[in-house]
């Protein structure tokens, strides 16, 4: 059959050829603009079909027939042109662009568009814009970049998630990250790849194994018209990446490389060595009267004669250096193309021991043996090795153990073990606190204790080497004009060896375990098979449908395989090795049971359709549908139906304004539509499940979830409405939309009773509705455009407002908590819930809030009890006294970007600024830092109360008393920012010198990133979610968060 | 022009049974899980409904509870021991609040065991009789103990003890006996039953259990002490009925385990380092796969050799002449300026419910409150144990006296073991000021714990304790 429609062509071809030929005519089209060459562009007979192509240097050759009177030039983006045949057999042409037509192609899900047909919001990013900046993943460089794209990062550790929130928090308790698919294979929903410490410890996201720099372009596709056939998965917006195909009719190589500096852009400023011991001295002789021993006091542990100092923010902080360079090549011919790819990027953290080595490679090839037929393979490999830390949630971690050390002891102590200040003995493993005095009246005064934390990071390992493979291969036929069958399958494999060594020489597992080696082996592998066919036809000029249709299935399987060892021979040994160890727990017979492991699967079936109906280019209508299964829902619902219908006008081709000097194009849109949210949601979620619950060395199980057969998908229905305008040649583009998003049927770990006794006092269930409502503006302008000198302007401005509006009625709509914020009826997702405080006395100095009667309750530090104003004995502060701080939540409610570019003959500098506000933060890290344990405090604490009739806000002082620094409105802060996110300055060679040094291209640039930030924030950093990247509710929770980055890199960059 | 037509037809048929011979592949994708089993097939065989009944105690393990924080709560709220700074201010009574995360964690370990043992009596009904008869009493009497013993300390923990009101009618705990079918539904906002009532399901439980359940489990290595027996359900009756006042049914009980095979060990320390010794009658066990990690086992939290965050108060070592007892020198440790207990030294340190000693003084107790002067045997069953340890043996003036006496011997031996504050409040007084702790009085709002804020929000029906 294939063979007969092949024969067909040729006969064809044949026909065409069997026109006597006259002569033949050459020439070279180039851009009347630039004047480079312009490969690709039709040349046809004018009023025929007969014609070619140019080459990739912009030439042509084309055979005349007798009698043709004149030959036509067109290509996509370009005014066309017909130029008559004179005598001469050169015609040279220069094509002006088209500044009234959308001609840009943009991917959508299962196939392209052009712009002027998308109905939906979607919005475009370029590939060269993320690969610009120094960030490991791709999601983190879209900060700004989009209107309706708001990206948090958790803080500048390497490889840390990233919250990414497309139109608002879509979700309250499962993920609210959107759905991201690369090259149109949908990823593994893993956030991180990391088990251990709950996934608290060291941490990684997986899309940091994604090159920046082999993305061509990524589509946010924002309401329903755009993102419905991504059906399930499509409410909290989709990220479709595309990565780079080669171009016919090229070949290039091009290298380039970065050299990058970075630091903490900001540090927490804690006290130097004299103010500690003022300090902490007061905090005992408050608390134990002027008898009290003096308990900080100089030492010389280290022995070299002088009083030990430590500025322990100089030790925990360092300058990261990193080395990235990136080769690629990429060309093609007729009938193939291909970009292949490799990296090795070397990334040291601003952290001390925080480091990212990564090697990828990629090849994507795309064959096209016969005209209908077209086929490709695109695969990438990843490899990286991260060299973790704990930073906020354990005590040995950087930011808790670098933060309380004392300044007047050393890291290093010549005599202590390894050579570092340990203590051994009894509570062996700490910071040695030399000759400062820990305990008074046999009470201990540090509170939690501290540890080295340079020494806990240069004796252990924290350490992931996640492997990641993505790829597809597709074959894509076209048996009839307009009809496009595609068969593609395509996986996401992502491994991970997560490997972590405890010394016995720090406390904790690897002094209690006698040396202690955990092993996990993580597995996901993730494959989808695609079929789906596509039709697009013209009837009569102006009618024009576009159909498609098909069938998906995805499944995904993960095993994890876990192995510790301990107990071993000798501290030289530090991994698992054969007879090194015993496991048995020090002091007893009791072997460690260390084999452990988990195994689950997951299957989503879909079955998927769009018709589209255009008029003339000016009126569009769509229709959309999307059907999904996931086995992880319940029996009674495992089905869900997505439908969208979208609409668009182009007003600027209407007769009124087709030829408006002014307006370009205008294009009216809207779509409503109906897509679901089942991410974060486990592989058997709706089910009772019981499981292994072995009792020492007897075998049993014991129930771990109660389910829900009616489990399903979140339901969120989305409405937008917009307009895309271009005015003034183009040179100003406008882009606004209005959104409204009603999410129903929430996926809550809807608690239930703790007396209930159901495993983790939560059962997953639908219940529940909340509303997203805003408008988005894009603003693109050139300000300035001349030969020598052009300046551009791309501004973005979203706005949001979410409100909660049902929860679980049978539970009296009780609030869920978390933190100091709480998802509650009738309010913003995330409104804080706190005492208001009232201050600090000045007669006393005790710490006052504000009971819910509104009479204030001080904290009698010596009666250890709350008082009335007048000193008498009052009722405690309790849960009932903490108030609704209404409309203020840590989730920004605007938010933006801005970039300006300017360009001067052969430089371009580049300043480009994020911002976001209305948002509140709460700053644990300052509430923290205050504490009357004996540890280093915040500088902050220099204003504490010391006299009578002294108004400050900080309270007395007095050891080992929490409540005074309790969870209050005191920590509460505004969030509002604006960042210089990143300026850049490039100079590329001019194109002849260039030349001469056999080059196409020579860029050198230097790039300042996160070089400000204007906030009135108090803490280190306004952009910070202790709570990472996954938390609805508590979204602005500072609790020793890192600081971000400051990095200055330089960049060369070659192409041949 | 036909052929082509006709070949346009075929490639359009033949795209489309690329697509439809897909199918439905949704039996290859859709897997039953690999980690669970169904509550139908947990309880398909006796076999395996042996294994949920052990799953029964792996709940009893929950680390907020019955792993050992339970013990660890009643001791920071006694006068044993210093404030540690990892459970927050539960040891200063007065900043604790309804929002306490320690106080909503141990209500809910407790109900979370609670509600294994319900739902589990619940499954063995529904298998019906797949589970042989003598089987079904034995593990619903086990059921039956592991439920009375968590209410005891969760009683006792969050209400004001027994006889803080005439005939016990003050607030207790809900009382959770039925595994419900809707966790949503009204029916789960059970209000609280008062102290009485709590007691007397206990009571009546207990004496069910007591009858049903085995003398042992003939594995005197891990389940005569580490499974529910007979000796246990009496030692908890003993408990509960001294904690009532009911001397004679303490004593009662008491002697049911006097004479038989339980005997002090001649170290006080053996029973802290060998876990089944006779002088165990009921600990939950622990073992290198149960608790090998940081923060939940008895021994992180005491040993100074683990995290070290509880430090022994003074007023404690007090009690002890230090150069004789034994209680002192081989269980206490001077070290960096603090002193420490050795009884939990590590992390599988099994948990100590009910220890010979315990029996042997709650008898005395008994004999000494019931009779009217110093009763002899009383003071010989308290000198029994203060010269295991080589202690002084003691003498008494008078009846109250003696009791003193004795309640001062329950510190010093039980200590660290989770009776610090029942001991006090049980007996009408409040618990001493002790290091920076000030004292609380009797009946201070702030002795039980607060009913979590998250639970008071949803169950309307719940009335939170007074002062929070």
């Amino acid at each position: 059959m294939k063979k007969l429609l092949q024969s067909l062509f040729i006969l064809m071809f044949i026909a065409g050829s069997a026109i006597a030929q006259d002569r033949t005519i050459t020439g070279t089209v180039t851009d009347q603009e630039d004047g480079k060459p312009l490969p690709g562009v039709t040349v046809r007979i004018k009023g025929t079909k007969v014609g070619t192509q140019t080459s990739g240097n912009g030439k042509y050759s084309l055979a005349l027939p007798a009698g043709t009177t004149s030959i036509e030039f067109a290509y996509l983006g370009y005014l066309s042109q017909s130029r008559p045949v004179g005598a001469g057999d050169v015609i040279n042409v220069a094509l002006a662009s088209d500044s009234k037509a959308l001609t840009e192609v943009v991917v959508v899900g299962y196939g392209t568009k052009k712009l002027n047909e998308v109905n939906g919001a979607q919005a475009t990013i370029k590939g060269s814009d993320i690969a610009d900046q120094p960030v490991e993943s791709f999601d983190k460089a879209l900060s700004g970049k989009a209107a309706g794209v708001q990206i948090s990062s958790a803080g500048g550790t390497l490889g840390d998630g990233v919250s990414i929130r497309v139109r608002g928090v879509n979700s309250i308790s499962t993920s609210s990250l959107p759905l991201i698919v690369i090259d149109g294979i949908p990823t593994s929903t893993i956030e991180n790849v990391s088990v251990f410490n709950g996934g608290n410890g060291t941490r990684f996201d997986p899309l940091a194994l994604i090159n920046p720099n082999d993305i061509e372009s990524i589509e946010v596709l924002k309401d329903a018209g755009a993102a419905v056939l991504y059906g399930s998965r499509a409410a909290n917006g989709v990220i479709l990446v595309t990565t780079k195909k080669g171009k016919q009719g090229t070949s290039k190589i091009t290298v380039s490389s970065k050299l990058s500096f970075s630091n903490a852009a900001s540090k927490p400023d804690v006290l130097g060595a004299e103010d500690f011991m003022t300090i902490n001295n007061e905090k005992v002789k408050n608390k134990f009267g002027a008898t009290a021993p003096v308990v900080a006091v100089e030492s010389d542990i280290d022995g070299d004669g002088v009083p030990d100092r430590t500025n322990w923010m100089n030790e925990i902080f360092q300058t990261g250096t990193s080395y990235d360079n990136n080769l690629s090549l990429s060309g093609g011919s007729e009938k193939a193309t291909y970009y292949a790819s490799a990296r090795y990027i070397d990334q040291k953290g601003i952290l001390y021991g925080n480091r990212l080595k990564t090697g990828s490679a990629r090849l994507n090839l795309d064959v096209k043996p016969k005209t209908w037929l077209r086929s490709g393979i695109e695969l990438s490999f990843t490899k990286t090795k991260n060299y973790g830390l704990l930073t906020d949630n354990y005590l040995a971690g950087t930011a808790i153990a670098g933060y309380n050390a004392f300044p007047t002891v050393p890291v290093f102590n010549p005599n202590g073990p390894k050579g570092y200040n340990l203590t051994t003995g009894a509570l062996a493993g700490y910071l040695g606190l030399g000759n400062n005095i820990t305990v008074v009246n046999g009470t201990s005064l540090i509170g939690n204790r501290i540890y080295n934390p340079i020494a806990t990071i240069d004796l252990q390992r924290n350490q992931n080497t996640p492997q990641h493979i993505v790829g597809n291969v597709y074959m894509e036929a076209s048996p009839i004009p307009g009809l496009k069958v595609t068969s593609k399958f395509g996986i996401d494999y992502l491994s991970n060896f997560e490997d972590q060594y405890s010394t016995p020489l720090i406390a904790g597992l690897g002094q209690s375990f006698a040396g202690l080696v955990q092993d996990n082996f993580l597995n996901n592998n993730l494959w989808v098979w695609q079929n789906f066919a596509s039709y697009d036809k013209t009837f009569a000029e102006k009618h024009r449908i576009s159909l498609i249709a098909g069938a998906e299935y995805q499944y995904t399987k993960r095993t994890e395989l876990y192995a510790s060892a301990n107990n071993f021979a000798d501290p030289f040994f530090q991994s698992i090795i054969d007879g090194t160890f015993t496991s048995i727990i020090p002091g007893t017979e009791n072997v460690n049971l260390s084999t452990g492991g988990r195994m689950l699967s997951n299957g989503l079936e879909s079955y998927f359709g769009r018709a589209g109906y255009t008029f003339d280019d000016k009126y569009f209508i769509e229709g959309a549908f999307r059907a999904d299964a996931y086995s992880g829902f319940g029996i009674n619902n495992q089905w869900g139906k997505f439908p969208s219908i979208s609409a668009g006008w182009v007003a600027s081709q209407e007769s009124f304004l087709k030829d408006n000097k002014v307006i370009d194009y205008l294009k009216f849109r809207g779509s409503y539509g109906l897509v679901g949210n089942s991410r974060g949601v486990g592989s058997y979620a709706a089910r009772t499940l019981y499981s292994g619950g072995s009792y020492t060395s007897l075998n049993g199980f014991s129930s771990s979830q109660i389910g829900n057969p009616n489990l399903k998908w979140e339901a969120s229905k989305k409405f937008n409405v917009g307009f895309d305008m271009n005015f003034l040649d183009k040179r100003i583009g406008l882009v606004v939309d209005y959104f409204n998003t009603n999410v129903s049927d929430l996926i809550l770990a809807a608690p239930v009773l703790y007396s209930t006794g159901v495993p983790g006092s939560t059962i997953t269930t639908n219940i529940g509705s909340m509303r997203n409502r805003g408008i988005e503006l894009t603003l693109n302008t050139v300000n300035i455009k001349n030969d020598d000198f052009s300046w551009s302007t791309s501004f973005n401005y979203t706005h949001v407002k979410n409100k909660v509006l049902t929860l679980v009625s049978t539970n009296n709509n009780a609030d869920i908590l978390a933190n100091a914020a709480v998802a509650s009826v009738g309010r913003a997702l995330g409104t804080y819930k706190l005492y208001n405080s009232a201050g600090v006395d000045p007669k006393t100095g005790y710490a006052m809030w504000y009971a819910a009667d509104g009479t204030t309750r001080t904290w009698d530090q010596v009666a250890l009890r709350y008082v009335n104003a007048d000193g008498s004995p009052a009722a405690a502060l309790t849960a009932t006294d903490q108030q609704y701080q209404e409309g203020k939540t840590g989730t920004p409610t605007f938010y933006g970007g801005m970039d300006n570019t300017f360009r001067y003959k052969d430089f371009d500098f580049n300043f480009s600024i994020v911002y976001q506000g209305g948002n509140y933060l709460y700053n644990a890290t300052l509430s923290g830092l205050l504490t009357n344990s004996f540890q280093n405090n915040e500088s902050r604490i220099m204003d504490r109360w010391t006299t009578p009739g002294q108004n400050t806000d900080i309270p007395r002082l007095s050891s080992n008393d929490n409540v005074s620094n309790q969870a209050s409105t005191r920590f509460l802060e505004k969030g509002d920012f604006l960042r210089m996110r990143a300026i850049s300055l490039g100079y590329n060679l001019k194109p002849v010198w260039a030349e001469k040094a056999g080059l196409s291209n020579l860029r050198l640039s230097a790039q300042l990133y996160n070089a400000f930030v204007i906030t009135g924030y108090s803490g280190i950093d306004p952009e910070v979610n202790s709570n990472r990247n996954n938390s609805n509710i508590a979204t602005g929770y500072d609790n020793r968060a890192i600081p971000q980055p400051r990095t200055f890199t330089l960049g060369l960059n070659a192409s041949f | 022009m036909k052929i082509f037509n006709r070949h346009k037809t075929i490639n359009i048929a033949l795209a489309l049974v690329m697509i439809l011979t897909m199918g439905s592949c949704k039996k290859a994708i859709f897997e039953e899980p690999f980690e669970n089993l169904s509550p139908e097939q947990a309880f398909n065989s006796p076999e395996r409904v042996e294994k949920a009944a052990i799953g029964m105690y792996d709940q009893l393990q929950n680390l907020d509870f019955f792993g050992g924080r339970i013990l660890i709560y009643v001791d920071q709220r006694g006068a044993d021991v210093n404030p540690a700074t990892f459970f927050g201010d539960i040891a200063l009574f007065t900043p604790v609040t309804a929002s306490n995360t320690y106080a909503a964690g141990a209500y809910q370990g407790a109900y979370r065991t609670i509600g294994e043992v319900n739902l589990f009596l619940k499954n063995m009904e529904k298998a019906g009789s797949i589970v042989p008869a003598n089987k079904v009493i034995q593990y619903t009497a086990e059921a039956k103990f592991i439920r009375s013993l968590c209410y005891f300390y969760l009683v006792n923990l969050y209400a004001q003890p027994y006889k803080f009101t005439a005939g016990a009618t003050h607030l207790g705990v809900p009382l959770i006996l039925t595994s419900a079918d809707d966790s949503f539904s009204e029916s789960t906002m059970i209000p609280r039953s008062t102290v009485a009532e709590v007691y007397n399901q206990i009571e009546t439980d207990l004496k069910s259990a007591e009858v049903n359940l085995p003398v042992d489990y003939g594995d005197p290595a891990l389940q005569n002490i580490a499974r529910s027996t007979k000796s246990a359900a009496r030692a908890l009756l003993a408990r509960l009925y001294l904690y009532k006042g009911d001397y004679p049914n303490a004593l009662a009980y008491s002697n049911t385990l006097i004479g038989t095979k339980y005997k002090l060990n001649a170290d006080p320390a053996t029973t802290f380092r060998i876990y089944n010794t006779a002088e165990s009658i009921f600990s939950v066990a622990m073992n290198g796969g149960d608790n090998p990690n940081t923060n939940n086992a008895l021994g992180q939290h005491y040993s100074p050799s683990k995290r070290g965050d509880i430090t022994v108060a003074t007023n404690y070592v007090g009690l002890m002449d230090q150069t004789k007892d034994l209680r002192f020198k081989n269980l206490i440790l001077f070290q960096n300026g603090s002193y420490w207990t050795t009884k939990f030294t590590n992390i599988v340190d099994w948990v100590p419910v009910f220890r010979y000693s315990e029996v042997l003084l709650t008898k005395a107790e008994a004999l000494a409150n019931i009779a009217t002067g110093v009763d002899p045997t009383a003071l010989a069953l308290v000198n029994e144990v203060r010269l295991r340890s080589l202690a002084t043996p003691i003498v008494a003036t008078d009846k109250a006296d003696l009791i003193a006496k004795i309640l001062v011997e329950r510190r010093i031996e039980l200590a660290f073991e989770g009776h610090g504050e029942f001991d006090f409040v049980r007996t009408g007084r409040g618990i001493p000021a002790h290091g920076t702790v000030k004292d609380q009085a009797y009946g201070s709002d702030y002795i039980p714990f607060p009913i979590p804020f998250r639970e008071t929000q949803i169950n309307k029906n719940l009335v939170q304790n007074k002062g929070y």
